[in-house]
């Protein structure tokens, strides 16, 4: 387990592992910080042992248990200042247990005092300089000690007076603490605007993109009309005409092939152009608007025929995810065959169509209760190797399953996590 | 026997519905029209029972236009036709009185057949327009629908086709169609600054 996982075993559910959380980096800091204390107060003064000095050993645990403390209380509460004060009042108590016995203001221990000093400025970024403050107080307080104490003056003939030690150490604490604190508050600042100006960048990129994609919607939107209007119309007309003349020679055996196949045409060109243009949407690569589409396409082609028809959606619904660009298109047109095939091979008087997400992959089934017969073998032969074609050639999984209750056609499209 | 107007702007169009529509002798063509206007003025003398309105027309539009001959004779079946039968064109339309819609490109006994369905007190609808209705009456705080009504506008847009509609509710397929017209009535009647906000959704701009 690396320590990085550790750490975050110390944040609170919601912020763990989530470094786009607002809160993410302030409690790893602090977490981080008082882990490796917590580690180094643990393993360094076994080396006291060495020096005889085992009996300050629970100091040690103590302070380490008040960090363990501070840790969990992150873990559980999400908050960290009131367990930072008792467990850094906790420390200065300890510490006073160690300068006590070795000459207060006069003892080399003090350097812990400015140990503490740096912890406690690099755990929080926002109080952190308080400690300075704190630690001022704090040495005061040793100072006072020191000169109530009785022994000192033996001290103070070799050591010198106990006002310079103090004075000493209350520089050392300000200039340390001061500087720290400013080097660390002017890191922020410029990690803040960074961010910020990152945020920036990404805000107008995506307004960007948000214009782009209108201007877009909006081109495919007249187009569309541009069709319905003008396009659409002359279809409609040709059509129309032909249909007039499938009237005046409907006796002739001659001519009436060539209408009827004008008329074929110009209502496959019509439905084909209305396929085309609903791809250029831009919602197109979204599963559930493809199955609204088929959905849509079915319910209006088997009306023709009174057939019962109806379609459902199962399995779980995921967000955000997207079919390759031509995938709707290739999709539809194998399944118009499909839908065409029932009507013209199976004699079904129902048809299902379902949609069901699975993991990376949405499919597709659309299932009859008739049997595909081989009626013109060489005709549905063509339509099926068509499928079959089209849907290797696009990468779908295809499957054809024909029992005694009904013939069902499944087509799996692999799907992608949608970007924008 | 029936009389039928046809208003279009598209001449091959409107000659095409006239001829095949005089051949089956079920309706009488009184007169075809290429603008809106004209078709107001001569409409008590032509006084038909059926009107063919296109929507996009010179001048004033079919939607204004149905709203206008309705107003004058709400007996008049108006009848739209269209390119696209999802259009939100259509579905103002409809909204405007229109009793149901005829694509253009249908074939010879189709047409006559949607003819025959719409007198008969029949009228289709497809996903999207049914989409649209179940917003537009959403939108309206207390739906004018009846219960069956809903049934079928839900069955609709939940893609199933009449004949499945009609064997869950045990009724028949026609009454499945005059319950859609009724829909439309209503539609016309009830909550229409809602059900034009519903149009006006960029969504159903097709």
């Amino acid at each position: 387990m690396s320590i990085e996982r550790l750490i975050n075993w110390f944040l609170p559910s919601g912020v763990r592992g989530n470094k786009e959380h607002p809160r993410y980096h302030e409690l790893y800091t602090i977490a981080s910080t008082i882990f490796m204390g917590t580690a180094a107060t643990c393993i360094f003064p076994v080396l006291l042992i060495w020096y005889n000095m085992g009996e300050y050993l629970w100091m040690f645990y103590l302070n380490a248990a008040g960090n363990l403390i501070t840790l969990f209380g992150i873990k559980y509460t999400g908050h960290y200042r009131f367990f930072n004060i008792i467990s850094g009042a906790l420390t200065y108590f300890i510490i006073y247990y160690w300068l006590k016995d070795s000459g207060l203001i006069y003892s080399t221990n003090i350097c812990i005092v400015h140990m503490f000093l740096l912890g406690g400025i690099l755990a929080d970024k926002k109080w952190g300089w308080l400690s300075i403050i704190t630690n001022i107080i704090y040495l005061n307080l040793i100072y006072y000690l020191t000169i109530s104490n009785e022994d000192y003056k033996i001290l103070s003939t070799s050591l010198g007076s106990p006002l310079y030690a103090l004075f000493m150490h209350c520089l050392i604490t300000a200039f340390l603490g001061s500087f720290l604190a400013y080097s660390l508050a002017s890191n922020e600042a410029s990690r803040k605007k960074i961010i910020s100006l990152r945020d920036e960048r990404i805000n107008i990129l995506d307004e960007a993109v948000r214009q782009r994609t209108e201007q877009l919607n909006s081109m495919r939107q007249s187009i569309a009309a541009d069709f319905h209007d003008q396009t659409g119309n002359m279809l409609a007309a040709i059509n129309r005409q032909a249909t007039v003349l499938q009237l005046r020679f409907q006796d002739d055996p001659e001519f009436l092939p060539l209408i009827e196949s004008i008329i074929s045409n110009s209502n496959g060109l019509y439905a084909s152009s209305k396929d085309f243009l609903w791809n250029l949407n831009n919602d197109s690569d979204n599963p559930e608007t493809l199955f609204e589409y088929l959905k849509s396409y079915g319910q209006n082609f088997y009306n023709q025929f009174d057939v019962d028809f109806s379609a459902s959606i199962s399995g779980k619904y995921r967000h955000l995810q997207q079919l390759s660009s031509f995938a709707a298109l290739n999709l539809i047109f194998i399944f118009k065959e499909v839908m065409n095939n029932v009507i013209k091979h199976s004699g079904a008087t129902e048809v299902f169509l379902e949609m069901i997400y699975q993991k990376d992959l949405v499919t597709y089934i659309l299932k009859d209760n008739g049997i595909w017969k081989d009626a013109d073998v060489e005709v549905e032969h063509y339509g099926l190797k068509n499928i079959e074609r089209r849907a290797e050639k696009s990468s779908f999984l295809y499957q054809l399953t024909k029992t005694d209750r009904g013939t069902s056609v499944s087509i799996g499209l692999p799907v992608t996590v949608k970007l924008l | 026997m029936k009389k039928i107007i046809i208003i279009e702007d598209n001449r091959d169009i409107r000659k095409g519905f006239a001829e095949v529509i005089k051949d089956s002798g079920k309706y009488e063509v009184v007169k075809d029209y290429d603008n809106c206007e004209e078709a107001l003025r001569n409409l008590k003398r032509d006084n038909p029972d059926i009107v063919l309105m296109d929507i996009d027309l010179p001048g004033m539009s079919g939607i204004e236009g149905t709203s206008r001959i309705l107003k004058q004779n709400p007996d008049t079946l108006v009848l739209i036709i269209t390119v696209y039968e999802d259009s939100n064109k259509v579905f103002k339309s409809l909204c405007a009185g229109a009793s149901g819609y005829i694509v253009k490109n249908l074939g010879m006994k189709e047409l006559l057949h949607s003819i025959d369905e719409a007198v008969a007190g029949g009228a289709p609808m497809s996903l999207n327009i049914a989409s649209m209705v179940v917003r537009s009456f959403k939108l309206s705080s207390d739906s004018p629908l009846s219960e069956r009504e809903t049934q079928v506008l839900q069955g609709i847009a939940q893609g199933k086709t009449y004949t499945k509609i009609a064997a869950e509710l045990y009724i028949n397929k026609e009454t499945v169609r005059s319950h859609i017209r009724n829909i439309y009535h209503k539609l016309s009647v009830n909550s229409k600054a809602d059900a034009l906000r519903v149009a006006e959704d960029k969504r159903w701009i097709v």
